[in-house]
């Protein structure tokens, strides 16, 4: 973010000279102004799903020790996700109780079309409590159609006296409530029986989702151009975790479908991840590059490696290149689909998030600046996501099809910020 | 892999920074914004929002945001 750089430049000299947190990782706003973000982001996959989402940030500066920032998010989301269903070598007809019907040709993804608006309102604190402490803590809200959150979270950050080291510790806590039309459905139970979960029917008003996360980090000063993040966190989600719009296809020994049930995850997930950043200072130019390692008790171990360069040009002109790769272990309950023949597992979802599979992103950013103040950004992205299209597992017929399309996503993002 | 993880982490938090101490006229380019761990909040949000709800993995950079239905 170059906006007003010499406004900032000044302010966080006066920080590391003595007031403010460590110069290693705060930028200061000038006392009594506002800064300003609105972006308008599209997101579009390939024959999937599209995002419009306008967002607004915006961040007082009360005093050289508080400041708070205002979130505004508004999500438009239409398209077609796929519902599980594995492609079938023959056109294959997908029937809920609910009386929805949907018939897919032979080799097909089975996909849902859905439409559905999100609304989120978040506002952050932070405030300095003392000459090296700092604290932060938020408050987060949502609302989709089907789906409601209430999130909030604290953390502490304590600078060491000689300001080459920061410690961080935070905690969140997550409530949210899962709604689908007409109820939950009971997982791994044929979907062409009505049946939906006790609190389904009449008046129902949802299934619990409860996420904790803690943790703890540390960022060191390695040198007057360099500077070194690690975190530790563990998050443990309990309550519904299943997808109330998947399921998962049965098949007999040729590998064409004989029914559909609902899928259905453990009802708790623990995970751990590990999170470094390096940020190095070229003579003109600036690096990102950072590293993730996630596991959980479902099966999924990741790596995700993360490359932002900085490059600066005439004028405050910058160009941001951004390199990303990830790539994931399927969870040990994922399967394309089920045999007929054999019972049923406890827990089965077929879908392609929690399968093995990589993605790969790259983009470019332009920013502009407009007059001392403001900047305008131009952001395009393209995520790549591809997977086992042929499983140890497939059976019979399914073994001559793709099992795992993949996604072709298009990112595009403008963002105006201002300071006044 | 975790418990190895977990001792760079305590060992980072333990050892604090063997480096020099800088003289506060020397955190100059540490300042600057594109310096900063997160540089552009609201895209870093925007990003987070997008890789959550399209893999199987979450998190690290802080605790908790905004909860959603699309994983």
């Amino acid at each position: 973010m170059q906006l007003n750089r010499h406004v900032f430049i000044r302010g966080a000299l006066a920080a590391a000279a003595g007031t403010a947190l460590n110069g290693a990782a705060h930028a200061t706003q000038p006392v009594d102004s506002w800064k300003v973000d609105s972006a308008l982001l599209y997101y579009s996959e390939q024959d999937r799903v599209s995002v419009t989402e306008p967002v607004i940030y915006a961040t007082r500066q009360v005093n050289e020790d508080k400041s708070y920032t205002l979130h505004l998010i508004y999500d438009s989301m239409t398209g077609a996700t796929p519902n599980g269903a594995a492609p079938s070598a023959q056109t294959q007809t997908i029937t809920s109780a609910s009386g929805g019907s949907l018939t897919v040709a032979p080799g097909k993804l089975p996909v849902k079309s859905f439409s559905d608006h999100r609304e989120a309102f978040g506002i952050d604190w932070t405030n300095n409590t003392s000459r090296l402490v700092k604290r932060s803590s938020s408050l987060n809200v949502s609302k989709e159609t089907d789906y409601a959150s209430l999130g909030g979270n604290l953390s502490y950050s304590i600078d060491s006296a000689n300001r080459m080291s920061t410690y961080t510790g935070g905690v969140g806590v997550s409530l949210d409530l899962v709604q689908p039309k007409g109820g939950a459905p009971v997982g791994m139970q044929s979907i062409a029986v009505t049946n939906t979960s006790a609190s389904g029917g009449e008046g129902f008003s949802g299934e619990r989702k409860n996420t904790v996360d803690l943790m703890i980090g540390t960022t060191q000063v390695l040198s007057r151009r360099s500077l070194l993040q690690i975190n530790l966190a563990h998050s443990l989600i309990s309550g519904y975790l299943s997808d109330p719009y998947k399921v998962e296809s049965l098949v007999d020994t040729t590998g064409l479908p004989t029914g559909y049930v609902w899928e259905k995850r453990p009802d708790r997930r623990n995970a751990n991840i590990f999170y470094t950043k390096w940020v190095y200072h070229l003579p003109e130019d600036v690096i990102h590059l950072s590293y993730r390692y996630f596991q959980d008790d479902w099966g999924i171990r990741s790596h995700t490696a993360d490359l932002t360069y900085h490059l600066m040009l005439p004028r405050q002109l910058y160009l941001e290149p951004h390199f990303r790769y990830y790539t994931q272990t399927q969870a040990n309950f994922y399967h394309t689909s089920l045999p007929d023949w054999q019972a049923l597992p406890s827990y089965a979802s077929a879908d392609y998030r929690l399968a093995e599979m990589n993605s790969r992103t790259a983009g470019i950013k332009l920013g502009i600046p407009v007059g001392s103040d403001s900047e305008v950004s131009l952001r395009y992205e393209k995520m790549v996501q591809r997977g086992n299209e042929h499983p140890a597992d497939a059976i019979g017929t399914q073994q001559s099809l793709n099992l795992y399309p993949g996604l072709n996503a298009t990112i595009m993002q403008i963002t105006f910020t201002t300071l006044f | 892999m975790i418990r190895f993880m977990i001792f760079i982490t305590v060992t980072a938090l333990l050892g604090g920074c063997a480096a020099e101490p800088l003289k506060p006229w020397d955190h100059d380019l540490l300042a600057q914004p594109e310096m900063q761990l997160v540089p552009d909040p609201l895209q870093n949000a925007l990003d987070e929002h997008i890789y959550f709800s399209k893999e199987g993995s979450f998190g690290g950079q802080g605790v908790g945001g905004g909860g959603c239905g699309c994983n």
